[in-house]
Order: structure tokens, then C-alpha cells, then sequence
């Protein structure tokens, strides 16, 4: 009896054809063949199907390149968090030193500390403004400020001098700090906010100057510097929020 | 000219300035979702401020015979401020040296 060997199943896809070439075996074969005719088609099935394995292979290796190439580059600073738009809107970047690579217009404000060289020159017309100015005796008899007739003080109104005088100083010190990083790094509309918050500080001074030197000057000039204080603040926060969003 | 005639209405300015920059305080920390916390501070501090016209406002023109009382919660409006105005000072600090603290 004869065995009946099932015929060799055709070989399909690219890969397997590409293996069969690079193994010899229908290479072999094709030049077994006796036939010429038969071997050239065969070469020219095959030629358009190498290429294509070659340029896909090509083409792997490649977008394996840009992602080792993005995986070695250092991480761009995108604007997902918002934090980081407070110090971007003109421009600055993280790794860079945005005062000395910084050229925007405002740029002559860092220099001048104003907010510093203007806090003292109040303090000193404050001092000042003690001698020009002091506590009248109707001041005193109407119990307004903290001396009383016989030399001492007020104790009753030691709460309000203690409270102006934190107030002073934690004002101070916040109007120190958005100096030294907001205006320092030049943001946009924050000088604005600074310029509200000196006058809050002088607000301050005249509720220290109103308890202990003369109440009505003092209560006017704190009466008067409060309100465009807010107003300049109130502006300053809007045109924060507004260059945050991106309106203007 | 008796400054005081003007109070009232310095007060209602005073306070409508507040008011907004708490606004727009509150505006900007909920933009920033809450990441800069110095703006919630910067927002309770100018509160703290309204909250002090508030009560000048109505020592001066409505409850005079409640003039100590409402004098110490001036007090304590003012000291909140200045405890706000502290801490959110301390906020804009810190939130600078995370972000590029080698360069402040």
C-alpha cells in the first residue's frame, strides 16, 4: 500500500515568506526548477513583499527612537498646573533664571525696592509727626488716647495700641514677601496689589498715631487712606484674575 | 467741616471695596483649585478688614451706647487680619520656594 503524505500547506503572510527566503529552502528549490519563467515570477511575487518587511521594520525602529529620545530629554514645563501660571505669564521657566533672562517692561521695578525705601520714609514721618503732632488736652480729657492727666496710661485702650501695632507689622511682612517673589519675578498687575497693601500699612500707622498722637489728624488721614487702599486692591485682585484667565 | 458727616458713607465704600476683593480673592483660589492657598488667606484677611469697617461703621453712626463691645470685637477683627496678613505671607513663601526657591 501507498502511504498518501498530505501535500506541504502553502505558506502565507509575510513573515513566514521572508523566513522561508532567508533559510535557503525555496531558494533552493527556485533554482531546482527548471523552468526560468517560473523562478522569475516567483522573485517578483516576492520582491514587493521584502519591501514592505523592510520598511516596516524601518519604521518600528524609528518610533523606537523618538520615545528613547523623548525618555532621555528633561520634562518640559507644561502649563497643566495652575500654580505654575501664577509665575508664567510672562513667560519665565522653570530652569531658567527669570530675572536676569526676564526682558519685559516692567523690568526696571525689581530694582528700585520701592516698597522698602517707602516703609521706612513713613516711619520716620511718623516719628516725626509725634513731635508736630502730639496728643492734645482734649484728646487726653475725651479719653481718646492712651495718656491720661496724671502721666500714666490708659489701660483701656492698650488692646486697640497692641492690635494696631500686629496689624503694622503682619502687613508689613506681607507686603515684604509679594516684594520679594511676585514683583521680584516681575508678574504682571502685582505692583498694583503691592501698592494697596503700603497703604494699608499706612492705615495701620495712622491707628498707632491715633491712639497715641494727635486723634483727630491721625483719624482723618486713616479714615481717608483705608478706603482707596481697598479700592486699589480690589482693582489689583481683579486684574490678577482677569490676566489668570487670560481675559485681557 | 466735621469730618465725621462723611463717615457713613466712607464706611459703605470701605466695605463695598471689601467685599469685592474678597470676591475676587475667592474667585482666584477657586481657579487655582485650591493649589494656592495663600489666596483663600489673602481672601480671609480682607475679610477680617470688612469685618472691622462693619462694626466702625456701626459703633459710629447707629449703636454709640454699645461702644465698648463692640470696640473689642474691632480689636479682634483687626488682630484676625493681622494673623491672615502673617500667614499668608508665609504661604507666598513657601508656595515661591517650591516652585524655584534656588532662584529667591
Amino acid at each position: 500500500m501507498t502511504k498518501i503524505r498530505p501535500a506541504p500547506k502553502k505558506k502565507k503572510g509575510i513573515k513566514k515568506n521572508l523566513k522561508s527566503i532567508e533559510s535557503g529552502k525555496d531558494i533552493a528549490k527556485v533554482k531546482l526548477c527548471t523552468k526560468n519563467k517560473k523562478r522569475i515570477k516567483i522573485v517578483k511575487k516576492l520582491k514587493p513583499e521584502r519591501k514592505k518587511i523592510a520598511k516596516f521594520f524601518s519604521d518600528e525602529k524609528k518610533d523606537l527612537d523618538v520615545v528613547e529620545k523623548a525618555m532621555t530629554l528633561p520634562v518640559q514645563n507644561n502649563n497643566s498646573n495652575p500654580l505654575e501660571k501664577l509665575i508664567e505669564p510672562n513667560g519665565i521657566r522653570k530652569g531658567q533664571n527669570p530675572i536676569i533672562e526676564s526682558n519685559r517692561f516692567f523690568y526696571d521695578i525689581p530694582k528700585t525696592n520701592y516698597f522698602i525705601i517707602l516703609s521706612i520714609l513713613s516711619i520716620i514721618i511718623f516719628m516725626v509727626a509725634g513731635y508736630v503732632f502730639p496728643a492734645t488736652d482734649e484728646d487726653i480729657i475725651h479719653n481718646k488716647v492712651i495718656w491720661t492727666n496724671d502721666g500714666n496710661y490708659d489701660r483701656g485702650l492698650f488692646n486697640q495700641l497692641y492690635t494696631s501695632v500686629a496689624f503694622t507689622l503682619g502687613v508689613f511682612l506681607l507686603g515684604y514677601y509679594i516684594y520679594s517673589t511676585f514683583i521680584k519675578l516681575n508678574v504682571k498687575y502685582w505692583y498694583l496689589f503691592e501698592t494697596g497693601v503700603l497703604l494699608m500699612f499706612f492705615f495701620g500707622l495712622g491707628k498707632i498715631g491715633e491712639l497715641v498722637y494727635n486723634h483727630v489728624i491721625f483719624d482723618i488721614f486713616k479714615d481717608l487712606v483705608l478706603p482707596v487702599a481697598l479700592m486699589v486692591l480690589a482693582f489689583a485682585s481683579y486684574k490678577i484674575y482677569k490676566d489668570l484667565i487670560g481675559v485681557i | 467741616m466735621d469730618f465725621s458727616y462723611y463717615y457713613p458713607v466712607l464706611s459703605a465704600i470701605n466695605f463695598v471695596a471689601a467685599m469685592l476683593c474678597v470676591y475676587y480673592g475667592k474667585k482666584l483660589y477657586d481657579f487655582t483649585r485650591g493649589a494656592a492657598d495663600f489666596w483663600l488667606f489673602l481672601s480671609v484677611f480682607i475679610f477680617s478688614l470688612g469685618g472691622y469697617i462693619i462694626f466702625d461703621f456701626v459703633r459710629n453712626s447707629i449703636l454709640v451706647s454699645f461702644n465698648s463691645p463692640i470696640m473689642a470685637a474691632q480689636d479682634l477683627a483687626i488682630t484676625f487680619a493681622a494673623l491672615f496678613a502673617l500667614i499668608s505671607a508665609i504661604y507666598i513663601k513657601k508656595m515661591f520656594d517650591d516652585m524655584l526657591g534656588e532662584y529667591l
